[in-house]
């Protein structure tokens, strides 16, 4: 019997899927609260599980203990490197750029001045996002100069995580995108997300409604190979559909599917605890 | 009788100030704000009977006018002055109920309430914050989206009053605005401040140009009515040339006046120097 570490800090309805699942397939369950351990990093850790899930939502928590717990030898899925890549957008940009995975025209800048000139030579509209986050948050339209000069200054009162000034050209697409979920290279489903009628963000926590969506060659090859570029064991990629094809903008290493179960009626936690099972086999 | 001038960072106007009351046989004592150690517990000794306060820290040199009055010193601006003028809702609501002209403003309190507001501009309009100096953080938005996110991101700062959402028409004026520098109640010079660049605003700490105003009668009789409203002092009433005639949209309580000295060649500092003689006997 495998045994099967899951570290949390909220329980959302994809933890509650995974966790029955998972005594569903006779995997021993071991739920950690980050937000209740610690560890003595000077002594050896004791007790460690075969396979750790790392679900925090708090992206520093979870880079933090998935770097421990690979120091001491454990398996953590998804990896450190997965985790801190994907964390950060200019990362995971580089990532899919260096192995051709199509991405949207992109540029950085390390202060409110140098972000103006990327924008005179980018043009408006653009948009602004921050480097780490999730849900779209801080996530801004640059649509003309004057509103751009009041975003980039707000920012600068901001953490200076803040500061990092990536910039992406507005993808003329439809009013939706695409999350696509990978597990173990292999493609299992993926849904439309549409924006709601008030935001041009398509974040289903703004409000955006789920849609099935067919998986086309195309939408396949792209999201196996954003995954692989990340290294990225269960990921969902995100996607738009430019002009000439997809383009990916995001690869979530703690992908939400409550969703795309509901709308696809695919088992999304069966396909994970399964490759988790093969995956101590290794 | 004697006369402070309390700073914490000593600017061209502070030593302006200091030069023209020595030469008027005046002698006007610089005392470093961040120096202090007021005692509470007896408020009956200061060194000065005046006192010119001039903090670039909004907060310190309002906390600490309220203790210098507590102490019986007569400080120029006064507390009151401050308090109203260091707040553009405030100044504005004082401006209002004195039927002085102002740009059409809306307050609201909560980030949806905002949006609201801003609707009402079409999307199209000024969020500023209540506090605050040099334009910073002044957001001019033109559609919805950019809307949403600037008032987003007001809550992102994590300060309350940041989450009181003052909101302004964006007047259609020239690609400039008038500062009106008063000492006491009486409007001594004026400056057209023209923006530099791409930048809208006006400030002179944005780049922005001083040029000579005249004080017509119009804008006399309106920096008058300004200074009483808000109780007088040493003051810069800034305001706009809209299609309707003169807005008034800030009053500043700590001006700067180096640009209107220079663009008037009217010596603002001698005059405030006989003010606070005036004040002193």
């Amino acid at each position: 019997m495998v045994s099967l570490g899951v570290i949390y800090d909220f329980i959302r309805p994809e933890e509650k899927m995974l966790i029955n699942e998972a005594r569903n397939q006779g995997v021993e369950v071991k739920l950690v609260d980050a937000k209740n351990i610690y560890f003595n990093i000077s002594n050896s850790l004791k007790n460690l599980e075969d396979i750790y899930l790392q679900r925090c939502v708090s992206y520093f928590r979870s880079i933090h203990i998935t770097y421990l717990l690979e120091s001491f030898k454990c398996t953590v899925i998804n990896s450190f490197n997965t985790a801190l890549v994907c964390g950060n957008k200019l990362f995971t940009t580089i990532s899919l750029l260096k192995n051709g995975v199509p991405v949207p025209k992109t540029a950085i800048s390390f202060s409110k001045s140098s972000a103006l000139k990327v924008l005179d030579e980018i043009g408006y509209p653009s948009i602004l996002k921050p480097v780490i986050g999730s849900w779209g948050r801080l996530i801004a339209p640059l649509n003309d100069p004057e509103s751009s000069l009041a975003i980039l200054e707000s920012r600068e009162y901001l953490h200076p995580i803040y500061h990092l000034y990536y910039i992406q050209e507005r993808v003329e697409r439809p009013p939706r995108d695409i999350r696509s979920l990978v597990v173990d290279g292999q493609f299992i489903c993926a849904i439309y997300r549409y924006q709601p009628p008030l935001d041009w963000r398509t974040n289903t926590a703004r409000g955006g409604r789920a849609e099935p969506c067919p998986g086309v060659d195309e939408l396949i090859d792209v999201s196996v190979r954003a995954a692989e570029a990340v290294n990225g064991e269960i990921v969902g990629v995100d996607c738009m559909e430019g002009r000439d094809g997809l383009v990916v903008h995001e690869v979530n290493n703690t992908v939400e599917f409550k969703n795309m179960v509901r709308v696809t009626g695919v088992n999304i936690p069966s396909a994970i605890i399964s490759y988790l099972k093969r995956r101590v086999r290794k | 009788m004697d006369v402070a001038l309390i700073y914490d960072l000593m600017r061209w106007e502070e030593k302006k100030v200091i030069e023209a009351a020595s030469r008027r046989g005046l002698s006007i004592k610089p005392i470093d704000a961040k120096s202090l150690v007021l005692d509470l517990s007896s408020l009956n000794s200061f060194s000065a009977d005046v006192v010119f306060q001039r903090c670039i820290s909004y907060f310190r040199g309002l906390y600490l006018t309220a203790v210098l009055e507590g102490m019986g010193v007569k400080v120029v601006n006064s507390f009151n002055v401050l308090m109203l003028c260091g707040n553009k809702l405030l100044t504005t609501l004082r401006l209002k109920l004195c039927s002085i002209p102002t740009p059409k403003t809306v307050v609201a309190f909560h980030q949806e309430s905002a949006l609201k507001a801003l609707e009402m501009f079409n999307y199209y309009a000024v969020i500023k914050p209540i506090f605050g100096s040099w334009g910073r953080l002044i957001s001019l938005v033109k559609d919805f989206e950019t809307a949403k996110s600037v008032v987003e991101l007001k809550s992102e700062l994590h300060n309350p009053l940041h989450e009181i959402f003052y909101i302004q028409e964006f007047v259609k004026r020239p690609p400039r605005d008038i500062r009106i520098v008063v000492v006491g109640l009486e409007p001594i010079a004026a400056e057209y401040r023209y923006s530099a660049g791409f930048e809208w605003r006006t400030n002179i700490a944005r780049g922005g140009r001083a040029e000579k105003c005249d004080l017509t009668g119009e804008i006399e009789k309106l920096a008058c009515r300004v200074a009483e409203a808000v109780g007088g002092g040493v003051l810069g009433i800034d305001c706009m040339e809209s299609d309707h005639g003169l807005l008034v949209h800030e009053v500043n309580a700590n001006v700067e006046f180096k640009g209107v000295s220079e663009a008037s060649g009217i010596d603002v500092a001698g005059r405030i120097v006989e003010y606070l003689s005036e004040l002193k006997r």
